[in-house]
């Protein structure tokens, strides 16, 4: 039943917009995705550079002599595979612990009612807002009298629970129409049946959007793994990519392995991307 | 509704039978927990173990800390470069703010017309965030770079007057918004796709049916259907404005020229962990989250009830 | 339809993610693979993880175990990990190295020692960030393990540096100077002889403009660093102070950049600007080396770590000592050190470390010659491999020979703060807000406050 209302709607669509709007549209798109990729051209023309070439004025953003050994440079002479493998493993964890715990406690603060609700929200609020240079040194405290130190369980401990990821999931709660949740619970289905069965499958958009932003953060990480990373076994790469950096350091290599850590991410952001962008949610609720 | 047998009178669990009302307690708090305990432990802990050195002098190297009472409020308070900070905050998150909002509302309802093509774009307009932060700073100081940036270049060869961008007094804060705004985009576009999917079809259908064009589809339906996710997205930008920009305004102009892109998560990073004076570091701190936080106050006031709809 | 496949694959990702979070939770470092390069060529812990795991009694009599040593420049040419292997295999300890980013490592050493987890040697650079960690008490004295360490002939300001109450509490590692490198392309084109660098301010003024006039705006003549940032006030102002007959401080109490004479060295930045041999706009340390090697800035004034870069570059260069003020030509020295925490694991490990880089000529040679700098001890420079590095490398012995006179910015109390004054004043009139005397006048005030406040603890 859902499944059909999809397929003609998409197709109305793009036969009832209007040509000029559609260019408009493109125009837009395109605009922007030039000023999005200037850097990225410069970028990866740097990457391929050879060093005497790096700092030449302007215009000279291609190469004229390509040197692919950057890339080869960049990857045996510091450990980018290491330092890829340790991030998608902390930020993995993390995006799941943060899903897990976001949907829950949104889910809570949208639907059900218990004593402090409204106060405990107030206190996660605040919870964003505090800037991480209060929180670094007794976090380290925390973490390391629980022996996480230099560990990946200490990286990921501090990014268990983004409340960030609640106050979106609780919004996105709020905004769907509760007659579905309501039909159950006259079933008899005890809460978390609703959540699980029910609510989730159309929240899709909402949990993708989370993972995406969830990993990201994760990812981008820089001033907490710096604290308590001391192997370089475990380094993430957004570290990595920092201490590649100096006054003496390759600029070629260095541009080269920026280029490839960007890989993984935009590659996790295309498998999630589709359950936000693709109308597969529909309200679920037909005369 | 009238309340039933043994309901109780007041407060959020009101006008609920007993039996009910025990079952959402019991289901409420267990699925709050997780988060309640992390909480307490990495937040709740860690604030209140600040505010109480906001009143001490101490450096993380030294071995006491000593009282001051509340000689590093009066201090910021006289700081001409504090002072200066907080309007610089001011100054940047308004402007993206204003950026954010309009740029990733536009885009993803230009993502979200289902037109060939987009699926690439969409990527590609995540693509800032997903790239180092640092790098993607040095590269924007090198494009825009005074005399050997590609940009100038171009501005000289048509001719135009060629600023100096991050090193010029009055174009540092317009750079340092734009950049940062530029990253922010993509992640906020996320988020606002997402609400979009969220707006039944229908309704839009519905309306198109009666005859509304576009705009006023837009106007009438789905922006205030994306109220609670808009709400967030502001709440979020004014957050990320006064704490994540720290990354790319250190990387760019390093709070300059001459204090132009001093912003008070710069001040505070310097008092911090440049000079160790964490106890006035922490006093700052403290500043910055009450401005936050009556920002964000503000935010819900007036946004907060069309946001809740259902 | 579509909405059960889709939570059959959200099942499937939880499911997934939960075996996870459970393998990780119970094993401990190491991922089940490791792709790519981690492994093989440069990872320094390869051969130590497994003497780490062993039991903890090394063969040699001397070895002192396994230790953690941060440092902040990136391996390049695979010397540093030489150095690392070299040192390993020496049998006097194992070194496992951590690399942190220069700008970080403050923070993350400060975090480290607050939360009582510091490593057992770090490198440290400059006389401000090395003063920073001996108070207080978080160095070990190293005349502890060598009771004769004071007696080497380190360059005496390196040593003053690094010692407190007759004691020394860093082990220097390699030194450096502030000199001149100029571009001889760039002298050539505008009429200026090669092989003639200037030898006063005042004739260097009168190139960079001459410089910057025939260059249309495309080239520039000299370039000082203009960030606010404590590099710029403490580690590079100092020497066109010095040549100014300007002094940062008078006595231990008094700040006394702001004479006249300090006003006159500032007002020789502001003439490069108003003379268009520099541009206005913010420049650090590697800023300033960035448009050097683009090959249109005629000279900077800099420390011997570019040397390397600026050989490889496009054009020729070379180097000279700063030049003379009115008043003298003292250049700023600078330094790095390696410095063993006191509070450490295993601080044995940290001092036979130290002591293989710094009391040793070979290895103190080869390190010297990986970050293209100068050994801190005189004898040092006897090492047939030092001979030879700087036989091959024409910039070097300008670099040899400007260090000869030398003397140390100030590093006491408040050295860090008082820099960003100093830095902030120098941005103020780089961009013409300020005039020198009113923008040093400020910055002596404000440094006057912060100075009192730091002795005071003391």
């Amino acid at each position: 039943m859902a499944a059909e209302a999809v397929a003609p709607q998409a197709a109305e669509r793009s036969r009832s917009r209007p040509r000029l709007g559609r260019i408009g549209v493109y125009a837009f798109l395109s605009v922007g995705a030039v000023v999005v990729l200037l850097p990225y051209i410069w970028m990866i023309g740097s990457s391929l550079k050879y060093e005497d070439e790096m700092f030449r004025t302007g215009w000279q953003v291609i190469p004229t002599r390509l040197r692919w050994q950057n890339y080869a440079d960049a990857w045996t002479q510091y450990p980018l595979g290491r330092w890829i493998a340790n991030t998608v493993l902390v930020a993995s964890i993390e995006t799941l612990s943060t899903i897990l715990t976001s949907v829950l406690a949104g889910y809570a603060f949208a639907r059900l009612r218990f004593w402090g609700r409204d106060q405990l929200f107030y206190l996660y609020l605040g919870a964003m807002m505090v800037p991480i240079q209060v929180t670094l040194i007794p976090s380290f405290m925390i973490v390391r009298s629980l022996g996480l130190l230099n560990s990946y369980q200490g990286i990921i401990v501090i990014h268990l629970v983004q409340f960030s990821g609640v106050f979106l999931m609780r919004q996105f709660f709020l905004n769907l129409p509760s007659e579905l949740e309501d039909a159950a619970r006259i079933d008899g289905c005890s809460w978390f049946r609703v959540l699980w069965q029910i609510v989730l499958p159309v929240s899709l958009p909402a949990v993708a959007a989370l993972g995406i932003l969830a990993f990201t953060t994760g990812w981008n990480d820089f001033l907490w793994p710096l604290v308590v990373v001391n192997k370089p076994d475990i380094m993430t790469i957004v570290l990595g990519l920092a201490s590649m950096r100096s006054e003496s350091t390759s600029w070629g290599p260095l541009m080269a392995a920026t280029t490839l850590s960007a890989v993984p991410l935009t590659v996790v952001y295309l498998l999630f991307q589709r359950w936000f962008t693709e109308g597969i949610v529909t309200s679920g609720i037909k005369g | 509704m009238t309340p039933a047998v043994g309901a109780r009178r007041s407060g959020p669990l009101s006008g609920l039978p007993g039996y009910v009302r025990q079952e959402q307690a019991r289901y409420g708090t267990l699925f709050v927990l997780p988060t309640f305990f992390f909480f307490c432990l990495f937040i709740a802990w860690p604030v209140a173990y600040s505010f109480y050195l906001g009143f001490f002098q101490w450096s993380p190297l030294e071995p006491r800390p000593v009282p001051v009472g509340l000689e590093n409020y009066r201090e910021l308070f006289s700081s001409p470069s504090f002072l200066r900070a907080i309007w610089n905050t001011v100054v940047f998150t308004l402007g993206v703010l204003t950026l954010t909002v309009v740029g990733s509302l536009s885009l993803a309802l230009a993502l979200n017309q289902g037109l060939r093509g987009t699926a690439v774009l969409r990527a590609l307009y995540y693509s800032p965030v997903v790239t180092s932060l640092v790098a993607t700073a040095v590269i924007w100081l090198w494009i825009l770079d005074p005399q050997f940036g590609v940009v100038n270049q171009a501005l000289r060869g048509l001719g135009l007057p060629a600023p100096g961008w991050a090193s010029d007094a009055t174009w540092a804060m317009p750079t340092v918004i734009v950049t940062f705004s530029w990253r922010e985009i993509g992640y906020f576009t996320v988020i606002y796709l997402a609400g979009l999917q969220g707006i039944p079809a229908e309704l839009k259908e519905a309306a198109r049916i009666d005859g509304c064009g576009a705009w006023r589809v837009f106007r009438h339906i789905t922006l205030p259907l994306l109220m609670p996710t808009t709400l967030f997205v502001l709440v979020l930008s004014v957050i990320r404005a006064t704490q994540n920009a720290f990354g790319v305004i250190y990387v760019m102009t390093g709070g300059g020229p001459v204090e132009a892109t001093n912003v008070v998560v710069l001040y505070l990073y310097q008092q911090a962990f440049q000079f160790f004076r964490m106890g006035y570091a922490s006093a700052v701190a403290y500043v910055l989250f009450a401005m936050i936080f009556f920002a964000t106050l503000i935010q819900f006031r007036l946004l907060g009830r069309r946001s809740e709809l259902y | 339809m579509t909405r059960s496949f889709g939570r059959r694959r959200f099942l499937q990702t939880l499911g997934g993610g939960t075996a996870t979070i459970l393998v990780a939770a119970c094993g401990s470092s190491a991922p089940a693979s490791v792709p790519g390069g981690g492994a093989t060529s440069n990872s320094p812990t390869a051969a130590p993880k497994a003497a780490e795991k062993a039991a903890p009694a090394p063969p040699a009599a001397k070895a002192a175990g396994s230790g953690t040593f941060w440092f902040n420049q990136p391996p390049q040419q695979e010397a540093f990990q030489k150095i690392i292997e070299r040192f390993n295999q020496s049998g006097s300890g194992k070194m496992e190295v951590v690399l942190v980013p220069a700008p970080e490592l403050p923070t993350k050493l400060a975090t480290a020692i607050a939360g009582g987890e510091p490593p057992d040697a770090v490198r440290l650079g400059g006389p401000a960030v090395n003063s920073l960690f001996m108070t207080n008490g978080h160095a070990a004295a190293l005349d502890d393990w060598d009771p004769k360490i004071g007696t080497y002939d380190f360059l005496p300001p390196i040593k003053k540096a690094v010692t407190r109450n007759g004691k020394m509490y860093a082990m220097p590692v390699n030194s450096g100077v502030q000199a001149f490198i100029y571009n001889k392309d760039v002298y050539q084109k505008a009429g200026l002889d090669p092989e003639k660098p200037p030898t006063t301010f005042d004739q260097l003024l009168e190139f960079a403009a001459k410089i910057s006039a025939g260059g249309g705006g495309q080239v520039w003549g000299h370039y000082v660093p203009t960030a606010p940032i404590a590099q710029t006030g403490a580690d590079y102002f100092p020497s066109i102070l010095w040549a100014f007959g300007g002094k940062e401080l008078s006595d231990e109490t008094k700040i006394a950049f702001n004479s006249p004479e300090g006003v006159a060295a500032l007002q020789w930045y502001k003439a490069l600007f108003d003379r268009k041999a520099m541009p206005i706009k913010q420049v650090n340390e590697i800023q300033m080396l960035q448009d050097y090697l683009t090959g249109n800035v005629g000279s900077i004034g800099v420390y011997p770590a570019v040397v390397a870069r600026v050989s490889e570059a496009g054009f020729k260069s070379a180097s000279a000592r700063l030049p003379a003020g009115p008043k003298g030509q003292t250049a700023a020295i600078g330094f790095g050190t390696i410095m063993v925490m006191d509070k450490a694991k295993n601080r044995e490990a940290g001092w036979a470390f130290a002591r293989f880089i710094g009391l040793e000529a070979a290895n103190g040679a080869f390190w010297n010659i990986s970050f293209g700098q100068l050994p801190p001890r005189i004898s040092f420079r006897e090492d047939p491999a030092w001979k030879e590095y700087e036989s091959k490398n024409p910039l070097v012995p300008a670099y040899v020979e400007a260090q000869k006179t030398t003397d140390l910015p100030y590093f006491g109390p408040g050295a860090q703060e008082i820099g960003v004054e100093l830095g902030k004043a120098i941005e103020a009139v780089a961009f013409g807000k300020k005039e020198p005397k009113q923008a040093l006048d400020e910055a002596a005030q404000a440094s006057q406050v912060i100075l009192d406040r730091e002795r005071k603890k003391g």
